[in-house]
């Protein structure tokens, strides 16, 4: 009797049934979806990670275009608050595929281009980010979850970049990644290229 | 009284069976999944990437890393082109001919020079990229699509490169050569159509 029942206790867990997996999100306070907004935007996750990647492999002297790029999310925030652009995508895709390749080939750039990569990176998240339908206090207070989200992400990237330098093993996946990236950005910016000709 | 209580649990979970709809295949999760499974559920592409890896960890320590590293950036102009619409022929031919010859590479454990294992990897990567990159318009969405397959391939090659360091071990190099024969049959039966 008691096998039975914990066969059918066990087949009642996985009988499919509506999966609520990303319903609280609706709920979210206004700050908690600006700090995961990053994480969720595809190109914006993409450029984060790799800018934090690409930066980390270069060494401790380029950290600080980290600094750059952080001074550069803010002001990007108060051009996506007037919703001054429509979409950035293409732009974002294009900083993907430079840091992508210079990740997979291990280039080293020289300073001034990569804090200009910086700015542009931090800027452009921080003007792609804009929420029309939040107003005054809501809006600001996504846009600031906003900005510490942008900054943890590419912070914690440029960290677990960091750490693989020290580890043969990881360096190299931090190149695999970086074609990874490259691949992925370059086909979507290919495909938007082309949607937009035709 | 037992088995009634039993029957009445069944019955009551079968009525309140939905559908699950988590991976419905749209949005960011959907288009990931989607782009995921597209390599894997190819035999002829799983056989190709694992051969990938493979051959790279038999030719060699740096090898071993810039043959995955040069297939994606590669794939993704085959990508390219299967986005623009740009024809290939045999592009299915291709794919099955990149299993016969990678896996006949290791099998027969060629070490040509690593630039020209990257050109045979490149030239085959625009094949492979080409079929994955012709259901990228259809996409839910694209970037999640493609960066699905990437990471689908890349972990192929992972796996093929885990593989391939069986090769410390003489008995080690026996195995990896017999896989290597294994995948080239496959691309045989592949390319005249027994599997």
């Amino acid at each position: 009797m008691i096998k039975i029942f914990g066969i059918l206790l066990i087949g009642s867990l996985l009988l499919p049934r509506i999966a609520f997996a990303h319903s609280p999100i609706e709920g979210m306070d206004n700050f908690y979806n600006g700090v995961l907004h990053p994480a969720l935007v595809p190109a914006h996750a993409l450029l984060l990670i790799i800018f934090g990647f690409y930066v980390s492999q270069r060494g401790p002297t380029y950290v600080g275009s980290i600094g750059m790029f952080v001074l550069a999310v803010f002001p990007g925030l108060m051009v996506s608050w007037f919703n001054v652009f429509d979409n950035l995508e293409i732009a974002l895709l294009v900083l993907s595929v430079i840091a992508g390749i210079a990740t997979a080939a291990n280039l080293t750039m020289p300073s001034y281009l990569l804090k200009m990569l910086a700015s542009a990176t931090g800027f452009l998240i921080g003007a792609d980010s804009s929420q029309s339908v939040l107003v005054d206090a809501e809006r600001l207070t996504f846009f600031l979850g906003c900005g510490l989200g942008v900054i943890l992400l590419a912070s914690f990237s440029w960290a677990l970049g960091d750490y693989a330098r020290n580890l043969s093993w990881a360096k190299i996946s931090v190149r695999v990644v970086g074609s990874w990236i490259t691949a992925s950005a370059l086909l979507v910016l290919v495909l938007t290229l082309f949607k937009t000709t035709t | 009284m037992g088995k009634i209580v039993s029957f009445g649990f069944l019955f009551f979970n079968l009525i309140s069976i939905s559908t699950a709809s988590a991976h419905d295949g749209s949005g960011i999760a959907g288009g990931f999944l989607s782009g995921f499974m597209h390599p894997i559920l190819g035999w002829d592409h799983v056989v190709a990437m694992i051969a990938v890896g493979l051959w790279g960890a038999f030719l060699g320590s740096t090898a071993i890393w810039i043959l995955p590293v040069v297939f994606p950036m590669v794939m993704a102009f085959g990508g390219a082109l299967g986005v623009a619409g740009v024809p290939i022929p045999a592009v299915e031919t291709a794919i099955a001919l990149s299993a016969i010859v990678l896996g006949g590479m290791v099998a027969f454990a060629m070490r040509p020079p690593l630039w020209i294992a990257a050109i045979i990897v490149g030239a085959f990567a625009i094949f492979h990229g080409h079929a994955h990159g012709t259901e990228l318009p259809n996409s839910a969405n694209p970037l999640a699509y493609s960066l699905g397959f990437v990471i689908a391939t890349g972990l192929l090659h992972v796996g093929g490169v885990m593989f391939g360091l069986l090769v410390r071990w003489p008995w080690g190099k026996t195995v990896i050569r017999a896989g290597g024969g294994f995948i080239a049959i496959a691309g045989i039966g592949f390319l005249t159509g027994i599997v």
